[in-house]
């Protein structure tokens, strides 16, 4: 790192003042290759910081500290040990250009400062408030399974110190207990079964408050106050506490849901041991002997989790399907399906899953020799909290037939057998008996050739039958890049050993447009019978000497969708 | 095109327009004539100070504003006034004439005005008075002072701007040397408005720049980049160091006092305001414009030239097109030796 360099550019910069440069200088607990020290002038103001610069620039940016932070005034966007946070680095792009880049952060840590100081943009506080929280003093992490709906309730909490108590060396006690969490619910005790959380569970409170007045995070450079506590508790008006604190034990836990006047959602907590609590319905007010510690909670509840897969609340959701056919494709689709909100899911399969599978499925060589269904229903349920997982073990036609399964119990159904003639046969199946029940079917094709997934929603008179046509060498299905009459099975084991060979990519994009075309129906965006084509590339394909159809040289797209009507 | 042409065409961005000049002194008028008008005001003359007066006024920079600076030599004894007694009484009667109103300042009332809604001019007022009001040469004083409480600070301070403005005016006889001055100092109160805030004291005063560049200038015909170089070696020149501060630092002082003669109070100087870091810091900055400049001196390339000037001085200064340059240079190169003619070369 040249230092001349850089303090030629900040002496170019009109805003810096009193430029010294430092190499290889360590800082709040920091090394960087060039430590600046000078003052950034703000609405006239001078501004003592620190510009930390490593040679990891291009993905880290620069940092920039207050020097005098302990005084300076509590602003948004500044960490309690001075850090300005510049950018979120988050899906950022950063130009390579080192004078640019530090010109427009040295613009941007002033702009933080002055619309701080200025108040301008107080409202910031409330996007990040959690962040301030977890900088609070001897704060203590909470995971929190939140209500489905607001309301001032009872909590029960498990906060298991017993590990951290076991420790005779000091320093590993103080270790553990700081990093102890706390962990809290208020329906009922299934979240600690489902995160198998163990320990004593006690009573606390949950507390929702629709906020009048914006609340700002406190100061992180103080220990948490009674006073804003009680200021909470004051504002929680007559929800019932008293009732509730009957039951609570010590230490006493508030976890407060909040909700800003502009309706953004803000779950903090403390515990405090020794707590009183007087005061009236209303007018209860605090009072601790011993410190108040802050609880950073940060939610478990699938909700909540969900909501990092989609913007809005996920269409999947609430919604029962049937998966036909646990082999690679349905495997990669049970997966993708549960991760995408799906939450009821039964699964349908009567083969056993062998080692030549695992190349090309979702589960491995842990459930070699189980049932397909019955593997995935294990697997899904130990890796994805609050879903309904059912298996199956028998073929469809047979469980239809006796019932055990009904197909207008579902809200859609997956046929992922790869198999046209079981497709066929739940295509007639739907249609005689008039079930109307969405139906997506999806196949691979031989080797990376492509896949397809076909939509039909029965209300609207589609026919799986339409893809099919016959000439004089029989029937053939129209959708295929594959020619007909070709030997594209393969056998390893014997009679009723062959298979189709194709890798585990294909059936992660095939699974991947089910789950697509599915959301997409939810959310209103289909209004017909639709078929998705994925061309593949065919390098080994053609390698392997087999030929492919007019069909897969006339589509130009690498994913092409067609009205089911108009396939020729 | 050459440097120097370069350089005139910059001079000619930033030098303040006819257009705007005038703007200037029809609102400067306007003033004097409310203050005239009022009737509650003694006798004055008036003359331009500053850069106006000077003929030093550039354009200023993006989000800064025109400004014009007065003298108000009022026909008074000083002694027979408080330093604040004119300035509040100048104050009331321009307090609403603008939007923005009328400002007391330490050494003058400042009058601004919008353009478009935002910020455009200020006129700024300065109030003398004399030691002998019958007696025109004798002892100026430049009332200064904010407010009437006794924990302000009001005097009267010796000034004579006038004599200022003259040796400025009348130290170099030449006019065409004289204009090369005129523009080094433009040059470098362009650079000063890029690269230093104007809140407080940080901005070295465009006062002390002239000087320093007065002091020691030497012309240097068609080559004003030559010029600049000189100007900002003496500038760096002239700091002293003073001591090293905690952080290890060189801190280091700069000073100009009034030229000889002139009746100025006995410790006036250009640069009294700045404090030791605010001169350190002014130092580090022309330290590196003479690098820069230096640079520019040491590049061969017209375009690289204009480029390295262009950082320096900002988008005023143009980047010439490469084809301008290039046209130039072919305009440079040989013509071929004429048919028929031998060459003296060997045929191939």
């Amino acid at each position: 790192m040249d230092l001349k360099i850089v303090k030629d550019i900040l002496l170019d910069n009109r805003n810096v003042e009193s430029v010294c440069c430092y190499e290889h200088k360590e800082y709040k607990q920091n090394t960087y290759d060039c430590a600046v020290f000078c003052d950034l002038v703000v609405d006239g103001k001078r501004i003592p910081v620190m510009i930390g610069i490593s040679d990891t620039w291009r993905t880290t940016l620069f940092d920039f500290y207050i020097r005098d932070n302990d005084v300076f005034p509590f602003i948004p966007h500044v960490e309690k040990n001075g850090k300005i946070c510049l950018y979120d680095l988050e899906a950022v792009l950063i130009d390579a250009n080192f004078e640019g880049v530090l010109t427009q952060c040295i613009q941007r840590a002033i702009d933080t400062i002055r619309t701080g100081l200025s108040g301008e943009n107080i409202k910031d506080f409330i996007e990040e408030f959690n962040s301030y929280w977890l900088q609070l003093p001897r704060v203590i992490i909470a995971k929190l399974d939140a209500p489905s709906t607001r309301n001032t309730a009872r909590l029960k909490y498990v906060y298991d110190l017993s590990a951290a108590k076991k420790q005779t060396d000091i320093i590993q006690q103080k270790l553990l207990e700081s990093s102890t969490e706390l962990f809290a619910c208020t329906d009922s005790s299934n979240m600690f079964i489902t995160w198998e959380i163990t320990g004593t569970q006690k009573n606390g409170l949950y507390i929702c408050v629709d906020l009048e007045e914006y609340l700002y995070p406190p100061d992180p450079r103080q220990n948490l106050s009674e006073g804003y506590i009680n200021q909470l508790l004051g504002m929680a008006g007559e929800a019932g506490i008293g009732r509730l604190l009957k039951k609570a034990r010590d230490p006493l836990v508030l976890i407060f849901d909040l909700l800003q006047p502009d309706k953004t959602r803000v779950i903090l907590g403390a515990m405090c041991s020794k707590a009183s609590m007087a005061g009236t319905e209303g007018k209860y007010q605090l009072g601790c002997k011993s410190e108040i510690r802050p609880l950073c909670v940060t939610r478990v509840d699938v909700e909540y989790l969900q909501s990092r897969t989609a913007d809005t609340a996920n269409p999947l959701r609430g919604r029962k399907c049937l998966l036909i056919g646990c082999g690679s494709i349905g495997s990669y689709i049970a997966g993708m399906m549960v991760k995408s909100g799906c939450d009821d899911i039964t699964l349908v399969d009567n083969q056993f899953l062998n080692e030549e599978n695992i190349y090309r499925h979702l589960l491995g060589k842990q459930y070699v020799g189980d049932y397909k269904s019955v593997a995935l229903d294990k697997h899904l349920k130990n890796n994805v909290p609050d879903i309904s997982v059912k298996s199956l073990v028998d073929r469809i036609e047979d469980l239809a037939m006796e019932e055990s399964v009904d197909f207008s119990n579902y809200d859609f159904v997956l046929a992922a057998t790869g198999n046209h003639n079981v497709n066929r046969w739940i295509n007639n199946y739907i249609k005689t008996n008039e079930i109307k029940v969405p139906v997506v079917y999806t196949w691979n094709e031989p080797l990376d050739i492509g896949c397809h997934v076909l939509f039909i929603d029965y209300s609207s008179g589609g026919d799986f039958e339409s893809i099919f046509s016959s000439d004089e060498n029989g029937e053939y299905d129209k959708t295929a890049y594959c020619c007909s009459n070709q030997i594209i099975t393969r056998n390893q084991s014997g009679c009723g050993g062959s298979f189709i060979p194709y890798g585990s990519e294909v059936s992660i994009q095939s699974a991947m447009l089910t789950v697509d075309i599915l959301k997409q129906f939810y959310t209103r965006r289909i209004a017909c019978d639709l078929l998705i084509s994925c061309k593949g590339n065919g390098f080994f394909f053609h390698r392997a000497g087999l030929e492919h159809t007019n069909r897969y040289d006339n589509q130009l797209e690498m994913i092409a969708t067609e009205h089911l009507s108009d396939i020729l | 095109m050459d440097l120097q042409s370069c350089f005139i065409a910059f001079h000619d961005k930033i030098r303040l327009n006819s257009s705007t000049k005038k703007e200037l002194r029809e609102k400067r008028d306007t003033l004097l004539r409310i203050l005239r008008d009022s009737g509650k005001l003694p006798s004055f003359n008036e003359f331009s100070q500053g850069s106006y007066g000077m003929s030093l006024g550039i354009e200023p920079i993006a989000g800064e504003e025109y400004d014009i600076d007065v003298g108000l030599r009022f026909n008074v004894n000083k002694d027979d006034f408080e330093p604040l007694d004119l300035k509040d009484a100048i104050f009331q009667i321009l307090e609403d004439h603008t939007d923005y109103g009328a400002k007391i300042k330490n050494p003058c009332i400042t009058v601004t005005y919008k353009k478009d809604g935002e910020k455009a001019f200020h006129v700024d007022l300065v109030s003398y008075a004399y030691e002998d009001k019958n007696d025109h040469d004798s002892q100026m004083y430049l009332a200064k002072g904010k407010t009437s409480n006794q924990e302000d600070d009001n005097y009267w301070e010796k000034a004579d701007p006038v004599e200022l403005l003259n040796y400025i005016k009348d130290t170099i006889d030449c006019e065409e040397d004289r204009e090369q001055f005129r523009r080094a100092v433009k040059y470098l109160k362009r650079w000063k408005n890029l690269k230093f805030d104007n809140s407080g004291h940080a901005e070295p005063p465009s006062i002390g720049i002239t000087l320093l560049v007065l002091n020691n200038f030497v012309a240097r015909k068609g080559d004003d980049l030559s010029v600049l170089v000189e100007a900002v070696n003496n500038i760096v020149e002239s700091f002293h160091f003073h001591n090293v501060d905690g952080n290890g630092r060189w801190i280091y002082t700069i000073s100009c006092p009034m030229p000889l003669g002139l009746r100025f109070e006995p410790d006036s100087d250009a640069f009294n305001k700045m404090t030791h870091v605010q001169m350190t810091n002014f130092r580090d900055k022309a330290v590196k414009l003479l690098d820069d400049l230096r640079e520019v001196q040491e590049e061969a390339d017209l375009v690289k030239q204009c480029k390295k000037l262009n950082k320096i001085f900002g988008d005023d200064f143009e980047i010439p097109e490469v084809e301008a340059v290039s046209k130039n240079q072919l305009n440079y190169i040989p013509s071929s030796t004429a048919s028929g003619v031998d060459d003296g070369f060997e045929n191939s």
